[in-house]
């Protein structure tokens, strides 16, 4: 039978829908969607939603991947209590003031290429390669660059600054700035591709308009750019963010090893380092379910935050 | 604006008031490229310190055979084809996937699949050290540490949430007049897929596997918990053992990094074009 007919037949069956509900092509549309998602699906939970909710009972238990008791929130208030528990917390929370500003860069930078100014094609290219390294390698790159007998301390000889020089890496107020500084340059080059990729979808009348009536290039990038970009940059922001919280690991591990002391060690850090050196893994599981709440609730300010800006 | 499928947008130089115009080489036009030149030649300087540093010895001679020290001390081309059968292979079930899930969420409404969408978003959001110990448990429990199928299990699982977000996206912003246009010719939603949405997918198809191949391929933490095998070890966790012993491989170190970088920047490079596109497209407008 014919698409057709059964459109007609259903049609005039049920007058009062345009789509009737129970045609076989409706059918067939719902089983093929079914069909479709369900390898995603299956594999997603078993390996991503299962884990977490095993997570969440393992954090209020005490195990030591042997055994295991029922602990009740003992390891959430043991974590609350505990003083380096919120020095990570200051960690994260001082990263999670820096993105922003590495994202307001990107912008201007996509701002720029945007324009096509010379040489745009290859800029491009370039800046995304970075993208292309392991976090390890960064590492290793940043460590020796912020070395005592790295390149930055080479560059502040070099013009005249020798008294600047620092062990920055060795000193708790400035290795988690240097690290701060190599994860802001490291995704920089992504940050720019996309917000580029998206000022590429503003219509050019607009911004031609915009000029036509007298508006120099910072109007322009405040009132056309910024706002068309919105979408855009929330995104961005969302990804670095979920970057900084959870993809760490091999950057801090490398760079600093989590210190001097507690220096450089993020939630994320510390769920390894508490499980692996401890052993006690319900509290690591604690942490694991902080981490994910933390992530949770940046997000969800984000997202009350650009749901603000639209309304206006 | 235009709904169709994005192509490579931003190469076209005839701007809406004419003809291409020249670069206008005001101070400002100065300023702007020197400024974006210090952060391309920033994005280059890590390649450049990587490459020098490859093929230098301890006293900066040219030379001084880091390389075959490098290969005497890892099995460094069975540890690259260990990384290529695995990133290859999942990046190619994840878009595989992904692109199934995609469409089946942008064009075939099924019951709840507003809810399901969300909750594999969600899933982005999810650490992974907060799902590590479960996961290491489970996969032990069913056998599944031996060989690639564990940790390839995880990586696509881990890839799904965010792949299934952006081919959602991608085709969303494909006309569902396209659809409808084969289903009304008498075709399956599932010809539909294959014949008509496939073949102008290129940029998203690309985008996710090119992300999902880097992914993988310079992902050190589920390689090295999941796949305890000596003969499994990709190129990252073999470059790992080497760090142990810290200063005194650290040569061998960066060199096997160079090595390493090679073949995810030749893909990135590779397939450059089509990934603007698919990111364009796979946030939506």
């Amino acid at each position: 039978m014919s698409v057709d007919q059964e459109q007609v037949r259903t049609a005039v069956s049920s007058h009062v829908r345009r789509r009737p509900r129970r045609s076989a092509l409706a059918r067939e549309r719902a089983i093929t969607g079914i069909v479709f998602v369900v390898p995603a699906t299956v594999l997603v939970t078993a390996f991503i939603f299962v884990p977490l909710a095993q997570a969440v009972y393992r954090s209020m238990t005490a195990w030591d991947g042997v055994t295991s008791t029922f602990v009740g929130l003992r390891n959430y208030t043991q974590l609350l209590a505990q003083p380096v528990f919120w020095q990570l917390v200051r960690n994260n929370g001082l990263i999670l003031l820096s993105i922003p500003i590495g994202v307001a860069a990107s912008f201007v930078v996509a701002y720029l290429l945007s324009l096509r100014i010379p040489f745009t094609p290859i800029f491009r290219a370039v800046l995304f390669l970075p993208a292309a390294l392991s976090w390890v390698v960064v590492a290793l790159i940043s460590r020796a660059f912020f070395g005592p007998e790295g390149q930055l301390n080479w560059l502040l000889r070099s013009v005249g600054m020798a008294a600047a020089q620092h062990d920055w890496l060795g000193d708790q107020c400035t290795a988690l700035i240097a690290v701060i500084v190599t994860f802001t340059v490291a995704v920089f080059g992504v940050n720019t591709t996309i917000l580029l990729a998206g000022m590429a979808t503003i219509d050019k009348s607009t911004i031609e308009a915009a000029r036509v009536d007298g508006a120099g290039g910072y109007r322009v990038l405040r009132d056309v750019v910024a706002p068309a970009s919105a979408k855009f940059i929330s995104v961005v922001l969302l990804i670095t963010v979920v970057q900084a919280f959870t993809g760490l690991f091999g950057l801090i591990y490398v760079m600093t090893g989590g210190g001097p002391g507690y220096s450089t060690t993020t939630l994320e850090f510390s769920i390894y380092q508490f499980a692996f050196a401890t052993g006690d893994f319900g509290l690591a599981a604690a942490l694991g379910i902080v981490l994910f709440l933390a992530v949770g609730a940046v997000v969800a300010l984000r997202g009350l935050v650009f749901l603000s800006r639209r309304a206006r | 604006m235009t709904d169709l499928a994005p192509v490579a947008v931003g190469d076209s130089t005839v701007s809406a008031s004419g003809p291409r115009r020249r670069a206008v080489m005001r101070p400002a036009t100065i300023v702007a490229v020197v400024l974006v030149g210090i952060t391309a030649v920033a994005s280059l300087l890590p390649f450049g310190y990587l490459g020098v540093y490859s093929v230098i010895d301890q006293d900066g001679h040219l030379g001084g055979g880091t390389m075959s020290r490098l290969f005497q001390a890892l099995p460094v081309w069975h540890q690259l084809a260990n990384s290529a059968l695995l990133a290859v292979g999942v990046s190619v079930v994840v878009t595989v996937l992904s692109a199934l899930a995609g469409f089946a969420f942008a064009k075939l409404g099924f019951p709840f699949y507003r809810a399901l969408l969300t909750a594999i978003s969600a899933m982005i959001l999810i650490p992974f050290p907060t799902i590590l110990l479960p996961e290491y448990v489970n996969l032990s429990d069913l056998g599944l540490l031996d060989g690639f199928v564990g940790a390839a299990l995880v990586y696509t699982a881990t890839g799904l949430p965010f792949s299934t977000l952006l081919m959602t996206n991608y085709f969303r912003g494909v006309p569902d007049e396209l659809v409808e246009s084969g289903v009304v010719d008498g075709a399956s939603h599932l010809r539909v897929f294959r014949s008509l949405l496939l073949p102008i997918s290129g940029p998203a198809l690309t985008t996710v596997a090119v992300l999902q191949f880097i992914a993988v391929w310079n992902d050190l933490l589920i390689a090295l918990l999941f796949m305890p095998n000596t003969d499994n070890r990709t190129i990252a966790v073999g470059l790992a053992t080497l760090a142990g012993t810290h200063q005194s491989n650290l040569d061998l170190l960066i060199a096997g990094s160079f090595i390493s970088a090679v073949p995810a920047v030749c893909v990135y490079l590779f397939f450059n074009r089509y990934i603007v596109a698919g990111i364009t497209g796979g946030i939506g407008k």
